[in-house]
């Protein structure tokens, strides 16, 4: 009963060796194509805005529009909630910081030399080498801005990971190799949920939800969770200051779970000079 | 057939002890409870319990340590982790060192009981654990 991660370039195998870990270990897929349609079902968004919030670059590092935002924190809700339930293999980057404090989730990366992968793009894709090299580069790049401009990691970082499989390393089938080294490592005891890692995890999905409660009032607020007691850390014009923990205290109090919730605001300064207030 | 688990508890914080000793005694245990890792040690050394609750952070001994000499003694006997510097190193140390589940204080004795239950039951003693 457990969680594992797989991340890996586009055109590495990643998503075949996540799917094979899935079936063979009897667990769930998740990857972005689904947690989005979840998120447009439940939030009532159209997968193409929430794609572009999980392409899309800021060219200011940290200033994405409000919109974009709220997406993100969406689709990080729906992510964590989805995996809450273990016995679940997810593929992707999306949320990735909010399972790294969870013990019993195994984070994998996969990783492929660039000529290999070249050239199984033009193969899959019926391309010259030229064109799949400018793309594969271009969504590496893409990965890794998207990934330190939203959750300020990088994504090619081997200390992020349990582990790091570089295939063609392992043997002439190396999905296979991948796949015994993911499904070994994963039975080891260390990665069995213990009451602790269940309360983090459970805790996160708490914080996310709560963000996206209040994503229409402060999408860059800061939460964190413990068994019912939520912590909301925000910003606001001393003059609104009341009325903006009041609505965030009752919306949240709502949620199901929510015992007690307290909210700590900072002067908003840039907001007070630009509106003379 | 065993009629009651045998329990040691150590913490150094006598309110911890204090506190969860009768919560655990409610639901037929038997529990001795300790605040000096060193003479918890020495009644692990003499007797095998069925479950050892341990802190992490004591003075001279620290949870490892007792998880090591209980191992060392027993290879049933199920240890439960319970402290305030949870960690994600930590948990998986005491796992891969043979704990038995690790809960992050501050807790409730519920949440303890439910964790002894599930021990009790790896233990094959479904019934012993009653309803407070």
């Amino acid at each position: 009963m457990s969680i594992i991660t797989i991340t890996a370039g586009s055109y590495s195998k990643g998503e075949q060796i996540a799917k094979s870990v899935a079936k063979r270990m009897e667990y769930d897929f998740a990857d972005s194509e689904i947690i989005l349609s979840l998120v447009s079902r439940e939030f009532g968004v159209p997968e193409s805005k929430l794609v572009k919030a999980i392409k899309d670059i800021p060219l200011t590092v940290g200033l994405f529009s409000q919109a974009k935002q709220q997406h993100i924190i969406y689709i990080d809700t729906v992510l964590t909630e989805h995996i809450l339930k273990n016995n679940i293999v997810y593929y992707g980057a999306i949320g990735f910081p909010f399972i790294q404090e969870i013990s019993h989730v195994l984070k994998v990366q996969i990783i492929a030399n660039l000529e290999d992968r070249i050239k199984n793009k033009a193969k899959l894709d019926g391309e010259s080498q030229q064109k799949a090299r400018k793309t594969v580069i271009k969504e590496d790049n893409q990965q890794k801005k998207w990934a330190a401009a939203v959750y300020d990691i990088d994504l090619t970082d081997p200390n992020l990971y349990d582990l790091v499989i570089n295939i063609g390393h392992i043997q002439d089938d190396d999905v296979e190799g991948a796949l015994e080294t993911i499904i070994n490592t994963v039975k080891h005891k260390k990665f069995q949920p213990l009451t602790y890692s269940l309360r983090c995890m459970k805790n996160v999905a708490m914080s996310c939800r709560v963000r996206a409660t209040l994503a229409d009032i402060d999408s860059k607020m800061q939460v964190k969770s413990d068994e019912g007691t939520v912590y909301i850390y925000t910003k606001a014009v001393k003059k609104k200051a009341q009325d903006k923990v009041l609505e965030m205290k009752q919306k949240v109090m709502r949620l199901e779970g929510v015992k007690h919730v307290e909210v700590y605001v900072d002067n908003d300064l840039f907001s007070t000079v630009a509106h003379g207030q | 057939m065993k009629e009651k688990l045998d329990i040691l508890l150590l913490d150094d914080e006598a309110i911890v002890g204090n506190r969860l000793k009768p919560a655990l005694k409610k639901v037929g245990c038997d529990v001795e409870l300790f605040e000096d890792p060193k003479k918890a040690l020495n009644r692990i050394r003499e007797k095998k319990f069925d479950i050892v609750i341990t802190d992490i952070m004591m003075p001279s001994v620290n949870g490892i340590q007792i998880l090591e000499e209980v191992r060392k003694k027993s290879d049933i006997t199920k240890v439960i982790i319970i402290t305030g510097y949870a960690t994600v190193a930590l948990a998986r140390e005491a796992m891969d060192k043979g704990a038995f589940d690790m809960i992050a204080k501050p807790f409730t004795p519920d949440n303890l009981r439910s964790v002894i239950a599930k021990a009790a039951d790896s233990l094959g003693y479904k019934k012993i654990i009653a309803k407070a």
